[in-house]
């Protein structure tokens, strides 16, 4: 019942991590238009890629 | 409210009998040597090849990251809404705005993925200008925007299964694999059929984010049918041919119509 119970729970939080990552990853490019609506104009064309400045 | 519908296609049906270019006050009429011409003509089967590539693809990618996520979702225990929200979230914004984005992160060199890849010493592909990475993009793109709806879809079917039968398989020791093999999926034929079909005539549609992202280019590699009607109609204004070749796509998209409707009657008849 014990093991049965961690399994579970082990299962769970597999599937909570992967969906987290996916649904960051999903998600980069309305963050990316976020971040850089708040840049400079300089900074948005910059390599390495800047996430502020 | 059937004139209003039916005015503009019994227009274009009209305009197609004319060889007629916009600003000029001739209209030539010429039965259905515009369709003769547009069939013989290797762009256009060169632009309903590229549509059909780029639905199954799409349509592909949707369907099988919708199902994955949907499933997920089912089984997850907690947090389930704030998922379903975020991951919606693509398919809230305008494609047209959604698409823009896309093409901010994938313009050469100073695009996000560019120049990360170059922040790692790694050179990137051209994506939007290699004719095989822009058709991967306008895929990605299209299966970006769209996938939360199929997921959406899915969702709400899964929602709706016969949870004793499900309960009374895992008793019995299926696996996760099993359940899905023999249980769930043919439990949701229908909806799968109901959802590629809508997205399948959707991508027959599709436009705004091909013109957005590639503009059918490089060349006519992410041509579609729908972006050439576009050429002919606005870039060339060769009004007549334009009309024709959306008759002909309305019949293509009649054709996948009639069929899907055609299995999911069957596969209806065979679940219920």
């Amino acid at each position: 019942m014990k093991t049965r119970r961690l399994a579970r729970m082990r299962n769970q939080t597999l599937l909570f991590v992967a969906l987290t990552i996916f649904t960051f990853v999903n998600l980069v490019p309305l963050i990316w238009a976020a971040l850089t609506s708040v840049k400079n104009p300089a900074d948005a064309f910059t390599i390495p890629p800047t996430i502020f400045f | 409210m059937t004139v209003v519908l039916l005015w503009p296609l019994g227009y274009a049906a009209y305009l197609s009998t004319f060889d007629y270019y916009l600003g000029s006050r001739e209209m030539r009429f010429v039965g259905l040597a515009n369709y003769a011409q547009l069939l013989s003509e290797t762009r256009l089967w060169q632009s309903l090849w590229t549509t059909i590539v780029i639905a199954l693809g799409s349509v592909g990618v949707e369907f099988a990251l919708g199902f994955v996520l949907a499933f997920a979702l089912y089984r997850l225990t907690f947090s389930v809404r704030v998922f379903m929200i975020l991951l919606f979230l693509p398919h809230i914004i305008t494609p047209v705005v959604a698409t823009l984005f896309l093409k901010w992160i994938l313009t050469s060199n100073w695009g996000l993925v560019d120049a990360t890849l170059m922040t790692f010493n790694i050179g990137p592909p051209d994506w939007l200008g290699d004719p095989v990475w822009a058709k991967i993009c306008v895929i990605l793109a299209d299966a970006w925007i769209f996938t939360p709806f199929v997921m959406l879809v899915l969702y709400a079917a899964l929602q709706a299964l016969d949870q004793a039968q499900i309960e009374a398989a895992s008793i019995d020791g299926a696996d996760s694999w099993r359940l899905i093999r023999h249980i769930i999926l043919p439990s949701l034929v229908p909806v799968i059929v109901f959802t590629v079909s809508v997205r399948l005539m959707d991508v027959f549609r599709f436009f705004d984010a091909v013109y957005v992202l590639t503009g059918g280019g490089p060349g006519t590699a992410t041509e579609t049918i729908t972006m050439y009607t576009y050429q002919l109609g606005f870039q060339l204004l060769q009004v007549g041919k334009s009309s024709a070749l959306g008759i002909i796509t309305l019949i293509i998209v009649a054709a996948i119509i009639a069929t899907f409707s055609h299995i999911l009657q069957r596969s209806y008849g065979r679940s219920g």
